[in-house]
């Protein structure tokens, strides 16, 4: 044997005699006949309603979402508080007037000015403030003291005033 | 995957007249091919057309599910390997088959070869292009068998002659080392 020839060049393939064309022909189209092809008509048509009840659901979802929006009123503070800075004192004390009888202009006036440095320091935080919030509940001022490791008997009274 | 299979996919893919036209143009344009691949594992033509049926039913009804990432030769190929092996297995017809024709010939001139009946070499042949990988097989079976030219492989798989002649030749070294293994001689030089 040839050593520079591969062992397959001994082996010769014999060209297989084929069928004519009209075998593979007819082949085809018995079965395109014969087998039920499974059309998209079903799987576009799953798929269509898929799609139909996906964009529904979408727009209930966002018809809700913007129905809620329009009933609940929009709260701006950004904006109503530059609507009350756009307001002057006078117009202020016009509406105080003309709405709220139970007080007397003085008080406005007083309540409206700014708390001095003298009185900070002089007054205890009931004079200042005129009051303890009401929704402070006495546990939860003992527990913002425990917390905090604030003991009373640290302070003198005048310090303890404040509360 | 070539233009034309796309086109051939999609056609049939759509169903109605036109996808029986498809199904026909691409049965009679890849039926020769597979009906020489299969004719020579299953060795006799009314087998050989028995698992054709089966093989182009199998394509008819799954064709719309072949994304296209390998050619449409490619997965045919794999489709017809693998069905006529069930052939086989199924009804233990491989020994029991009786040759219409020889897919071979041995050519005098090969110690190697020397005394080895064509079925013995055939089975060989088999099995090594069984462990090859399929885009070598696959080039070795259109190059080898069906004695098409490279561009003509090329239509077909949408691989370039460069890649495919490095591909059956890469196959041929493999086979040949097998058979020469198998046939126990010291391998060629």
């Amino acid at each position: 044997m040839d050593n520079k020839k591969n062992i397959l060049d001994f082996i010769k393939p014999v060209k297989t005699n084929v069928p004519k064309e009209e075998f593979f022909a007819r082949l085809a189209l018995n079965i395109a006949k014969t087998e039920q092809i499974p059309t998209n008509t079903e799987k576009n048509t799953k798929v269509r309603f898929l799609t139909f009840v996906y964009a529904a659901a979408a727009v209930l979802v966002i018809g809700f979402v913007l129905f809620q929006q329009f009933m609940s009123p929009s709260v701006q503070p950004s904006g109503y508080e530059k609507y009350l800075a756009k307001l002057s004192p006078n117009e202020i004390l016009e509406y105080v007037e003309s709405n709220i009888d139970d007080y007397s202009e003085d008080e406005l006036i007083d309540a409206s000015l700014p708390i001095t440095e003298e009185e900070m320091e002089s007054a205890s935080f009931t004079e200042v403030f005129g009051y303890i919030p009401e929704d402070v509940k006495k546990e939860t001022l003992e527990q913002y003291l425990d917390e905090d490791f604030i003991n009373l008997n640290d302070f003198d009274e005048n310090e303890l005033l404040i509360f | 995957m070539t233009e034309q299979d796309h086109k051939w996919r999609d056609t049939i893919q759509k169903g109605g007249g036109k996808a029986e036209k498809a199904f026909q143009d691409l049965t009679k344009f890849y039926g020769p091919k597979l009906y020489a691949q299969v004719y020579k594992m299953v060795k006799n033509d009314t087998y050989t057309k028995d698992v054709l049926q089966e093989i182009f039913i199998k394509i008819w009804l799954n064709i719309g599910k072949f994304e296209g990432k390998s050619s449409l030769y490619s997965w045919l190929y794999r489709i017809a390997h693998n069905e006529a092996l069930s052939f086989l297995n199924k009804e233990k017809r491989k020994s029991s088959i009786s040759l219409d024709q020889n897919i071979i010939e041995l050519i005098p001139g090969s110690k190697e070869l020397q005394g080895k009946g064509t079925d013995e070499i055939l089975s060989l042949l088999h099995q090594a292009i069984a462990n090859l990988p399929e885009k070598q097989a696959l080039v070795f079976e259109l190059k080898y068998f069906q004695n098409l030219s490279y561009k003509e492989i090329q239509e077909i798989t949408n691989t370039s002659q460069g890649s495919l002649k490095a591909s059956f030749h890469i196959a041929k070294e493999k086979i040949s080392n097998f058979l020469i293994l198998k046939l126990n001689q010291s391998p060629l030089v």
